[in-house]
């Protein structure tokens, strides 16, 4: 065994130490020129998924199987000039947000309860370890009887989708508030729903914000199954419709709108972050 | 209006704290563990204690007892006449580090006791206390941008803010370096003359312990009770070079003994095992 001085993590160690100064450290100007190239290397992977793509589509030669990148962009054209694909989105982006919402509004809170009172969680957490196995997909069937086809039904499994990413990452949150914390505040006077709202909820916002990235993933995938059996719109509807009338391109540039929205998405929430939590250090 | 107004009602009272028959024993029944065996004190009005002993002699138990977060086995504390039974604002805790809410500016830890309260202008408040602290330029920051001895300023702030007659202070210099915590030390002897708080003090430090008190608590290990005892007769106001007074050396020695004899029987039980 070997002390070994030169190990490359401790000088990132020293600078992330504790100072009295307001500023968080410069990013050293290598840390910008890392950023630099990944993002570089990032766009040389996609460029790389294409060109094989607009390969493969010339050397299948089946454009029913796989049509070219630029059947695709028509296609894309076709659908974004007639305004189809603006009306599917928009009824997709309704749902996902109706549903997530929910499962925002019922399970942060119900994960604040469940930490707070010891009798609910001892009657709710069984109850939700047995519905938890049950993936989104399989509640579809049983949405449309519930609910009919159209938009309740997508209400229903998207807010599924996204509650027990939402409900799990906030009762983890809420478990692993500092008892420093919870003593702190009783001596300065700090009642059961005081503690709930100054101590427990800013001290899991991090995790309940996780759980808030991952359900709104959830929830967008899960809206695109919801549509395909059970929807007359939305981008799964118009993938489905386009695959019966094999027009393959639609199918693709559904695809690709289920993709760059969904990206698009957790780049903005990841961008928030550093606006919610001002209290958060800033990480190279 | 300053804490001065609570100086008169606490003075017309004997006692402030008072522990009969103190046990507290952790673990299962069976397999318990002794954390303090019948400790017994009063502690009048005013009064500065230092509660001085070894690691694993129970002193952060003995204030969790008197702060509400830990119940007696047996025996029972009061303050002011009432029995314990919870945690209260007027007997705040100030810890040893890492109790600031790290989402909430300096000042807004400082407000934080004033708004459950319900102190109608807690801002005003906690700019009056963070400046006692010498920290008002600093109300904004969050505590990860304030260095360890700021943070127990703050800290000290919040406690005092809500004005409490009794303070409670677990080893609230422990984690600072020999400097800061000197120049903390006399900033709390300095606030504490103006105020005349109870304090209960939580330390190691046989130093600390003598500078600040009028009496210290010294805690023995197998079985943790009190020891002993001892009034510090040094005068006040003091100033660090109250620690070149003969009592101050005399006492030191005295405590050094106790508290390496007390820390031996861990140290050489812990040796046996090994």
């Amino acid at each position: 065994m070997t002390t070994n001085t030169a190990d490359p993590s401790v000088p990132e160690l020293r600078s992330a130490d504790e100072s009295p100064t307001a500023a968080p450290a410069t990013e050293p100007s290598s840390g910008r020129g890392r950023a630099a190239s990944a993002s570089g290397y990032g766009m040389l992977g996609v460029a790389v998924l294409l060109a094989g793509w607009a390969i493969a589509a010339k050397l299948l030669d089946n454009a029913i199987l796989l049509p070219t990148p630029l059947a695709t962009l028509e296609g894309f054209g076709d659908v974004l000039r007639d305004g189809t694909l603006l009306v599917d989105v928009a009824a997709s982006l309704k749902r996902v947000l109706s549903g997530f919402g929910l499962a925002a509004v019922t399970g942060v809170p119900l994960a604040l309860l469940v930490v707070s009172f010891r009798r609910l969680s001892q009657l709710l957490l069984p109850v939700l370890a047995l519905l938890r196995p049950i993936p989104p997909i399989a509640w579809v069937p049983i949405a449309i009887l519930w609910f009919g086809l159209g938009d309740k039904p997508s209400y229903f499994v998207t807010a599924v989708a996204a509650f027990f990413p939402v409900f799990l990452n906030s009762l983890g949150g809420a478990r692993s508030v500092e008892a420093q914390h919870l003593r702190a505040a009783r001596c300065l006077g700090a009642r059961k729903l005081q503690l709930l709202r100054y101590v427990y909820l800013p001290s899991s916002l991090p995790a309940v914000w996780t759980g808030l990235k991952i359900g709104l993933g959830q929830s967008w995938m899960a809206v695109v199954t919801a549509e395909l059996v059970a929807a007359q719109s939305g981008l799964g509807h118009m993938i489905e419709l386009n695959r019966l009338q094999l027009e393959t391109p639609r199918v693709f540039v559904g695809m690709f709108m289920i993709s760059v929205i969904g990206a698009l998405m957790t780049l903005a929430l990841g961008a928030a972050e550093t606006w919610i939590f001002p209290w958060k250090k800033t990480e190279p | 209006m300053t804490a001065a107004v609570a100086i008169p009602s606490a003075a017309t009272r004997s006692v402030a704290i008072a522990l009969q028959d103190i046990s507290v024993r952790f673990g299962k029944p069976g397999r318990q563990l002794a954390a303090l065996q019948r400790v017994n004190l009063t502690i009048q009005p005013g009064e500065f204690v230092s509660v001085l002993g070894p690691s694993g002699s129970g002193k952060s138990t003995l204030l969790n007892v008197i702060a509400g977060f830990e119940r007696p086995s047996e025996g029972a504390a009061s303050v002011d006449g009432q029995q314990v039974l919870e945690p209260s604002p007027e007997r705040p805790v100030v810890f040893q580090q890492h109790s600031l809410f790290p989402w909430m500016t300096a000042l807004d830890n400082v407000a934080f006791g004033l708004r459950m309260t319900g102190n109608l202008e807690p801002r005003e408040r906690a700019r009056h206390y963070l400046q006692l602290v010498g920290l008002l330029d600093f109300a904004d920051r969050y505590p990860h941008q304030l260095s360890g001895g700021m943070q127990q300023r703050v800290g000290l702030a919040r406690a005092l803010a809500v004005e409490p007659r009794i303070l409670l202070m677990d080893e609230p210099f422990g984690a600072l370096d020999a400097q800061t915590r000197a120049l903390m030390q006399e900033q709390l002897l300095k606030l504490w003359e103006e105020r005349r708080h109870t304090v209960v003090f939580v330390t190691h430090d046989i130093d600390e312990a003598i500078f600040l008190s009028d009496r210290v608590v010294v805690l023995g290990v197998k079985p943790n009770r009190v020891r002993e005892v001892v009034d510090v007769t040094l005068p006040r106001p003091r100033s660090p070079e109250a620690r070149q007074d003969p009592s101050y050396q005399a006492l030191y020695r005295s405590l050094f003994a106790q508290i390496r004899e007390e820390s031996s029987k861990t140290f050489s039980a812990a040796t046996a095992n090994t």
